[in-house]
């Protein structure tokens, strides 16, 4: 055993003693911070255990405590243990922390002086019965005998002075006392205060539980204790209070002048030109590619108009190219009307996410045609076009060319290999591949091997614009994230080459130069200029966001896939016009977001897709909350529904949406809607600060694009607000019965929650523009909420008058998590069933012995019908088991079984019927409700029989348990269409 | 709140004719004319009556299940703020981190009073939070199985896939 200790605690004397006493030997450690000052470490069966300092003695003394036992009367030791801890320590530790520290305290001493008197009147007091109880009253006590001014007080009780002092000159007392405290006594300075002295009695820890009062409105769900427990207000210096108290008097200064929009530069302001990559048109976005690009860049121009900037947010659906093509044959359509199509489906499905585009157009328009001949004409005339023969795949059978990603074959990068490469580019290694160097080659349409032909074909080329790329990049990219940065750097490292960019395809932009009439541009060539042509198609005046690199900012957002085009080709396609265009000046690249773990894959099924989410009955607000909330900045991320629930709940839910609803409903019912005056004093300037801080930390994680960070910083705010209404209690403050002073100070906490309420309202916007408007809505829709503002004021002047609250958050139920997991978990899941293989191939040689045994049967003519039949009916039994154990499902298998049986024609089939027990499998489609509430049980009642069994409960009291628990197993069984009795039943047979 | 888990206690023992005063604020249990005072007396008196395989088996679980009793009654039940009670949790997951209970590897009465005590805490907890008590909520979710608790105690869902582990953020 070993008893751990702070130096000199008298709770370690305790031990030492008890063990001496015992006879028992401790070793002894000592150590700083040990809770309740001493511990004693002892092991049973391997596992080492902590007994607090009275549990301590009581162990090592059990022996004598129990022959004492029957011997005594009055209160035994147990008792006496007990009133040390629970009446003596919380009155005498804070005693002596105060004798320690020079000023001794009236009231402790008083009531410590009570205490004394007590026990010297109940307790025997005899030096001579040495037990538990005396040795942990002794060891608490006699640190009293080390002072004058604690002597002073034993001395009121001359024999418990007298009672001290003889143990103390008793064995084995007075060599503890020698080895602990060496000096002969203890000196208090070098213990008290190192354990934190025990609580105080009259706390009750079931008050927190009432953290919400009764009158406060109870509908959002209390704000849960640790989020509280966290000491969200980071300190705040004295200047920063200063301030808070000058921005909260002069609301002018803080939220600028709402601003007309302009959707033009204009000099000398901050003019931001926003495109978020385009999403490929024939396919539905999922909330990877959601969250990857549009709804970043939403995020981000949202906050730029905030801040009052000149923002213009361009994107469309990028529709020219083979992808098209293929789909267009896959429906039946033209490329044309498959665009169509697909173009209304996109702009749904971002209107439903709250997209503010100021235009979503699209790349098939004659401005860009008009505007990519333009540029091609430009790179040829200053000679960065060449002409080459290119070998190309030709499929005989299709009769074409086979554009890159009509071919597919193994990728030709060493170390890759990956069998289903494109032609364009490996999804195995991620490398771009020239469609000839893929080893074994096929055509994605019909799988034959195209032959080589040659055809003449345009290059960009690249080589000769790289110095200017160099050394626009070297200004440009220090402010791209970091991975885009990587990924440009190894493109150019890699040194560039020509790349071709014309393809012998109907869908796309006509190359305007004779021979070449026929082709088109590919399709990574002209889509990034659809940026251009969009904002032309957007206004005439395009030229002024797009030819003015000095005024423009230009943000491109886009997942990490895309860089290399961003970064290299199209920068390169613009500086080769040597015109003066815009170039991106801000590269935001996301990694990816993963669907619980696996990929997206609209083929399996897997993921939830824009227009899934539009149905799911999720507000797009917690969509976006959520999706921004994980969105993968510095790494891949993973959307999770469980994760989705809890965010809602705990975050918007708990923190945010209850400090809203709490903060109006104080306004509403305590001040009739009006915003009461405030006379806001030291502690709350102080709260003032520390929300600055955070609103100065959302501006500058915001502009550079942490909009994860921003967030927090949100969330923040709210959990400050909560935690200062918490403090403040201004529900009771207002109360008709207390005294005015109280009710303005009610007034004015209840003031600035509302201005916090008005600051959250303008910072949620970018994030959640619903609800920021029903917020702002809710508060009259006041126009300083218009704009970012420098830091926390009064946005709501006194009078203002609000409306009537509204809950602003939803929970979201399990339920509905569950089914929404279930229904886009996928077939990889289901199909996840185990197989055992050792059970499928014992099965089968069982089916087949069955089923020879049957055919000899009826060769052989001599069995009756009956006969027959009945090893037909095991046949079926044992079939319909395999059919089980493979994962199949097992009707068509019996089905099947059933024909065959007819169609042999064999005398017994009209008397053959499947054996009952198969009937549920088969037939009884599965209910989902049911098995999950039969899952429950059986999850519960295999619980509570882990419980019983751990409990040490008899067999007996165990079985009718485990016989509960196997019933539920067989009903969820046959609610899940397994055949359990069938298994048993072969089993029973098994064993005969 | 010493108040309120002793009389669950009693509750749970299936007993009707115990009397609980608390003068002076001393609590004390009244069974078969027999008068403790005291919470931990009280409570250990009450199983010594009715229950004694719950005090524990060995020595070294009886004063476990003394020492429990007592931290309850001197600590956790006093915590006069959530930082307090943040502590305490702290100490009682790190204690199970070693073990199926707090007394080794049966329930004992410190488990029950524990469970009595903390229950109307846990069911306002997030995912967040019992994944951050991982060893409590593995312990809770255990005791909540016992038939007569959960047969009194609205049962708590913790999940069994870990959904923070290593996102755990000062947030």
């Amino acid at each position: 055993m070993r008893l751990i200790s702070i130096k000199e605690h008298p709770n370690g004397l305790k031990i030492l003693v008890a063990s001496v006493l015992s006879g028992q030997k401790v070793e002894v450690a000592l150590k700083p911070g040990v809770l309740d000052g001493a511990v004693l470490e002892a092991s049973e069966a391997g596992v080492t255990y902590r007994l607090q300092s009275n549990s301590a003695v009581l162990h090592l003394l059990r022996e004598t405590e129990e022959k004492q036992e029957s011997s005594r009367g009055g209160k035994d030791s147990g008792a006496w243990l007990e009133w040390d801890a629970y009446h003596l320590q919380p009155v005498l530790a804070p005693y002596l922390v105060s004798v320690t520290g020079g000023r001794e305290d009236k009231d402790l001493r008083a009531a410590l002086q009570s205490l004394l008197a007590t026990l010297a009147t109940t307790h025997p007091l005899n030096a001579k019965e040495v037990n538990a109880a005396s040795v942990v009253l002794f060891c608490s006590l006699v640190p009293l005998l080390s002072e004058t001014v604690t002597t002073n007080l034993l001395q009121e009780q001359p024999s418990l002075l007298t009672y001290l002092t003889t143990l103390r000159e008793t064995p084995p007392f007075d060599e503890c006392v020698a080895k602990w405290w060496p000096g002969g006594s203890s000196s208090l300075k070098s213990w008290v205060g190192q354990a934190a002295p025990p609580p105080s009695p009259s706390h009750s820890t079931l008050a927190l539980l009432k953290g919400c009062p009764s009158d406060a409105p109870s509908r959002p769900a209390p704000t849960n204790p640790a989020d509280q427990a966290k000491p969200v207000r980071a300190t705040v210096s004295p200047e920063s209070v200063k301030e808070a108290e000058k921005w909260w008097h002069h609301p002018s200064e803080a939220c600028p002048a709402p601003k007309a929009q302009n959707i033009l530069p204009v000099k000398g302001e901050s003019n931001i030109l926003v495109t978020s990559a385009l999403p490929y048109v024939n396919n539905v976005p999922h909330l990877g590619n959601i969250i990857g690009c549009v709804l970043s860049s939403d995020c981000f121009v949202r906050f730029c108009r905030l801040r009052g900037d000149n923002v213009l947010f361009v994107s469309g659906t990028d529709e020219y190219g083979t992808a098209t093509e293929t789909k267009a044959i896959a429906e039946g359509l033209t490329p044309k009307q498959i665009c169509d199509k697909y173009h209304v489906l996109h702009s749904e499905i971002y209107q439903w996410f709250n997209i503010s585009f100021d235009n979503f157009g699209r790349t098939t328009t004659q401005k860009q045609t008009d505007i990519t001949q333009d540029i091609f004409f430009q790179l040829d005339k200053n000679g960065h076009i060449s002409q080459e023969s290119v070998e190309q795949l030709f499929c005989g059978k299709c009769e074409r060319f086979l554009a890159d990603r009509f071919v597919e074959g193994s990728c030709p990068h060493p170390g890759c290999g990956y069998e289903d490469a494109r032609g364009d580019q490996c999804d195995g290694c991620g490398k771009l591949v020239n469609a000839m160097d893929l080893i074994r080659p096929r055509c994605k349409l019909c799988s034959s091997t195209p032959e080589v032909r040659s055809s003449n074909h345009l290059f960009l080329d690249l080589p000769s614009i790289e110095p200017k790329l160099k050394t626009w990049l070297t200004t440009s990219s220090p402010q791209w994230t970091a991975n885009a940065q990587v990924i440009c750097d190894s493109w150019v490292k890699d040194g560039l080459k020509k790349r071709c960019i014309t393809r012998d395809l109907k869908w796309g932009t006509p190359v305007p130069k004779d021979n070449f009439r026929e082709k088109v541009f590919y399709v990574w060539f002209d889509a990034p200029i659809g940026y251009i042509s969009m904002t032309a198609c957007y206004t005439d005046q395009w030229r002024q966001w797009w030819h003015n690199p000095d005024q423009v900012q230009y943000y491109q957002f886009m997942a990490k896939d895309n860089v290399p085009f961003h970064s290299v080709v199209f920068p390169s396609t613009l500086l080769g016009t040597d015109e003066k265009w815009t170039q991106v000046t801000h590269l935001i690249a996301t990694e990816y977001l993963n669907y619980e773990d696996s990929k997206f894959s609209k083929s399996r099924g897997v993921g939830v897709f824009g227009d899934q989410a539009m149905s799911s009955g999720i507000l797009s607000d917690v969509w976006r909350f959520y999706l921004l909330y994980l969105r993968p900045e510095g790494q891949d991320t993973s959307f999770s529904w469980v994760d989705l629930q809890t965010k809602n709940n705990s975050e918007l839910l708990n923190n945010l949406g209850n400090f809203i609803h709490r903060s109006l409903s104080f306004v509403f019912k305590f001040f009739g809607g009006a915003i009461p005056a405030a006379c806001p004093a030291g502690q709350d300037f102080e709260v003032m600060a520390a929300i600055n801080k955070e609103v100065k930390q959302y501006t500058t994680t915001m502009a550079t694009n942490r909009q994860r960070e921003g967030l927090r910083a949100v969330l923040s705010i709210t959990r400050i607000g909560n935690q200062y209404i918490q403090e403040q209690e201004p529900y009771r403050l207002v109360k008709p019965d207390r005294p005015p002073e109280d009710r303005e100070r009610g007034a004015t906490v209840t003031a600035v929650a509302a201005n916090i309420v008005a600051l959250v309202a303008v910072l949620l916007e970018p994030y959640m523009p619903e609800t920021a408007g029903r917020i702002r809505d809710l508060l009259g829709n006041p126009t300083q909420l218009g704009r970012l503002p420098q830091a926390f004021t009064q946005f709501l002047p006194v009078g203002h008058v609000i409306k009537e609250p509204q809950p602003l958050i939803t929970q979201l139920d399990c339920e509905l998590i569950e089914k929404m997991s279930k229904k886009f978990g996928g077939e990889t899941k289901s199909s996840k069933k185990e197989i055992n293989p050792a059970e499928v191939t014992r099965l089968q040689a069982l089916v087949e012995a069955q089923g020879s045994k049957v055919r000899q049967l009826k060769g052989g003519g001599m069995a009756s019908k009956a006969e027959v039949a009945a090893e037909v009916a095991t046949l079926i039994n044992l079939k319909s088991q395999l059919a089980n154990a493979q994962g199949v499902e097992a009707s068509p298998a019996g089905d099947k079984d059933k024909k065959k049986n007819k169609k042999s024609g064999g005398g017994a089939k009209e008397n053959i019927k499947p054996p009952p027990a198969t009937q549920p499998s088969s037939n009884t489609p599965v209910n989902e409700a049911e098995v999950s509430r039969l899952q429950a049980l059986v999850t519960q009642q295999g619980e509570k029989v882990r419980a019983l069994k751990t409990s040490g409960a008899s067999k007996e009291a165990v079985a009718p348990e485990v016989a509960v628990l196997l019933d539920l197993k067989q009903q969820l069984a046959a609610a899940q269409g397994i055949n359990l009795t069938a298994l048993t039943g072969k089993d029973k047979k098994k064993k005969k | 709140m010493d108040k309120k888990v002793l009389r669950e206690v009693v509750k749970y023992l299936q007993q009707d004719k115990i009397r609980i005063d608390s003068e002076k604020n001393t609590i004390a249990v009244e069974a078969k004319g027999k008068r403790t005072e005291g919470f931990v007396c009280g409570a250990l008196s009450l199983v010594r009556t009715f229950e004694p395989q719950l005090e524990g088996v060995t020595p070294l679980q009886k004063s476990l299940t003394h020492s429990w009793l007592t931290y309850c009654s001197t600590q956790l039940f006093h915590c006069a703020s959530l930082e307090a009670l943040a502590t305490c949790l702290h100490h009682i997951n790190k204690e199970l981190e070693n073990r199926a209970f707090l007394c080794g590897f049966s329930a004992t009465l410190a488990d029950v009073v524990l469970f009595l005590s903390l229950h109307p805490f846990v069911l306002t907890w997030s995912f967040m939070q019992k994944e951050q008590h991982q060893n409590l909520s593995r312990w809770f979710s255990t005791m909540q199985g016992d038939a007569r608790l959960a047969a009194t105690h609205s049962p708590v869902q913790f999940s069994r896939t870990t959904l923070y582990a290593g996102t755990l953020r000062a947030h």
